[in-house]
C-alpha cells in the first residue's frame, strides 16, 4: 500500500483532482509538470525525508483535527470577548512549556496547533521546550496541563505501532 | 432539507464574516505587535474556516468541494507558519513582548 503515498502518485492524483479538464493536451501538460516538480524536489534532496509525510496520512490525525477545531472555536470565543469588551484585558505573558518525547514532526504539529488556537502563540522552539506568548495568564493553563501534547504524542505512537 | 441546509450555510457565512470583523477590530485595539498576531489569527482560522465550510455546503459534493478542502488544509498549515515568522521578525527587530509577569 505504501506506493499510494509515493510522491509521483500523489502529485498526479492531486493534479487530476484540481484540474477537472481531461483533454489530451492538458493531460500531457499535467504529467509533464508532475515530473518536473518531482525532478526539482529530487535535486533539492527533499524526497528522502519529507517526501512521505506518513505522519500526516495516518488516520489518527483525523480525531486530533476534530479536537483541535473544537479548541480553536473555544479559544476564538474567549479572545473575541477580550476584543469586544471595553477597556484592555490584555495581560500578555511569556512562558516555556515542555515538548519532550516528540519527533521533530510532532514538535512542528504541536507548535503549529498552539499558534492556531487564538490566545497562544509559539515564539521559539528550542530543543525540548517551546516558548509561548499568551494574551492572558489563564489561557496558558490548558497547555500546562499538557492535554494537547499528549494528543500529539498519541498520533505518533499510533503510527509507530502500525509499522 | 434544502431550506435547513441553506439556513445553516447562511449562519456559517455570517459567523465567518463576524470572526473576520472581530479579528480586524482586535488588530486595531490590542496594544502591541504580539497581541495583534493573536487577533489576526482569528481572521485566518475561525474566519476563513467558517466561510469555507459555508461554501462547502453551497458547492455540494463535487470537484469544487475537494478544492475548498485543499484550501482549508493549506491555510491551517501556512497561517501558523506566517504568525511564527512575524513573531520571529519582531523579536529579531528588537521588539520585545510586553509582559505582565508581576500581576501573574
Amino acid at each position: 500500500m505504501g506506493f499510494i503515498f509515493s510522491p509521483i502518485v500523489f502529485l498526479i492524483l492531486f493534479w487530476l483532482a484540481l484540474s477537472g479538464h481531461y483533454t489530451t493536451l492538458l493531460l500531457i501538460l499535467g504529467a509533464a509538470s508532475c515530473f518536473w516538480v518531482l525532478m526539482i524536489s529530487r535535486r533539492m534532496g527533499i524526497n528522502a525525508h519529507e517526501g512521505k509525510p506518513i505522519h500526516l496520512v495516518s488516520w489518527r490525525i483525523v480525531p486530533y483535527w476534530i479536537w483541535l477545531i473544537k479548541e480553536i472555536l473555544l479559544s476564538t470565543w474567549a479572545v473575541s470577548r477580550m476584543i469586544l469588551s471595553p477597556g484592555s484585558s490584555v495581560r500578555p505573558q511569556l512562558a516555556k512549556i515542555p515538548a519532550n518525547n516528540m519527533s521533530d514532526l510532532s514538535k512542528v504539529t504541536y507548535a503549529n496547533s498552539i499558534t492556531l488556537t487564538p490566545g497562544t502563540l509559539t515564539i521559539e522552539a528550542d530543543g525540548d521546550e517551546l516558548e509561548i506568548h499568551t494574551l492572558r495568564a489563564d489561557m496558558l493553563e490548558p497547555l500546562k496541563r499538557g492535554e494537547m501534547a499528549d494528543r500529539v504524542r498519541k498520533i505518533e505512537r499510533g503510527h509507530n505501532r502500525e509499522q | 432539507m434544502d431550506g435547513i441546509l441553506s439556513i445553516i450555510r447562511d449562519l456559517l457565512l455570517i459567523a465567518g464574516a463576524l470572526a473576520v470583523l472581530i479579528g480586524a477590530l482586535g488588530v486595531i485595539r490590542f496594544p502591541e505587535v504580539f497581541s495583534r498576531i493573536h487577533a489576526a489569527g482569528i481572521t485566518d482560522t475561525a474566519g476563513a474556516g467558517l466561510i469555507i465550510l459555508a461554501l462547502l455546503i453551497e458547492s455540494g459534493f463535487s470537484l469544487i468541494s475537494l478544492k475548498l478542502l485543499v484550501i482549508v488544509l493549506f491555510l491551517f498549515f501556512t497561517s501558523p507558519t506566517s504568525s511564527h515568522a512575524l513573531a520571529k521578525a519582531a523579536i529579531h527587530g528588537r521588539v520585545l513582548p510586553l509582559t505582565h509577569q508581576d500581576k501573574g
